[in-house]
């Protein structure tokens, strides 16, 4: 049996709001949907140490990562009554402001799609071997760990 | 045959490496990866890190992961 692809979520950079938009275009077509839930992570400025944060460099295991989000896939399709799901993460640098992640639930309903994005960011945050450098204004860092 | 041992974020900056190779000596079945990455790299023994063997969190290696890909993983940042 030919192994299972796995599909890659990581996007280098930022992820832009027109892709954001687009892929809601794209949903048009998919006429069992009645709701679609989004999740957008974006980078915020904190201060550490009285220094402001300037960015967030993003790297990752990303062979490991792309398995945990296809696991994470599986088990949300397995939980809750959803139509489709898409997760998508950065790597590399995002600024303060910009997004990181983007999670996108459609269902028939809007609970299931709400129970599901919920459920599918705390799995992200917890399982997915992602390291963020959060990089200061002073050109020090610190390194991001998920409380 | 050795085992790949790849190091990521904090880890690979504090170590100053972010791959190596090891070949391991399974004197008993079931060896484990912290022990013997700590022995080789000390400077882990006060950090926090978790282990992945061929894209899986675990522990311990047996002979038959020989060639699998370990990695070296300190705490989360995803999201």
């Amino acid at each position: 049996m030919e192994a299972k692809k796995i599909k890659n979520c990581f996007i280098e950079g930022p992820i832009a709001s027109t892709f954001i938009g687009e892929s809601i275009g794209k949903h048009q077509s998919k006429t069992t949907i009645g709701a679609h839930q989004l999740f957008l992570g974006q980078v915020r400025k904190d201060i550490i140490d009285s220094k402001s944060v300037i960015s967030i460099e993003y790297t990752s295991h990303v062979d490991m990562a792309n398995k945990v989000f296809e696991e994470i896939r599986e088990e949300a399709f397995s939980k809750f009554d959803l139509t489709c799901m898409h997760i998508y993460h950065s790597l590399g640098e995002v600024k303060i402001g910009e997004i990181c992640l983007f999670v996108f639930v459609s269902s028939a309903h809007r609970k299931a799609a709400q129970k599901a994005v919920e459920f599918i960011v705390e799995e992200i945050k917890l399982k997915s071997p992602i390291f963020g450098k959060e990089n200061l204004e002073d050109e020090s860092h610190v390194w991001k760990v998920n409380q | 045959m050795e085992n790949e041992v790849q190091f990521y974020g904090m880890i690979a900056e504090k170590l100053g490496i972010s791959k190596t190779s090891i070949l391991i000596d399974f004197k008993v079945e079931d060896v484990n990866v912290r022990d013997l990455i700590m022995d080789s790299y000390p400077l882990l023994k006060a950090m926090t890190f978790q282990i992945a063997i061929n894209n899986v969190i675990k522990e311990n290696i047996s002979s038959a992961e020989v060639g699998e890909i370990i990695a070296i993983l300190p705490p989360f940042a995803g999201g």
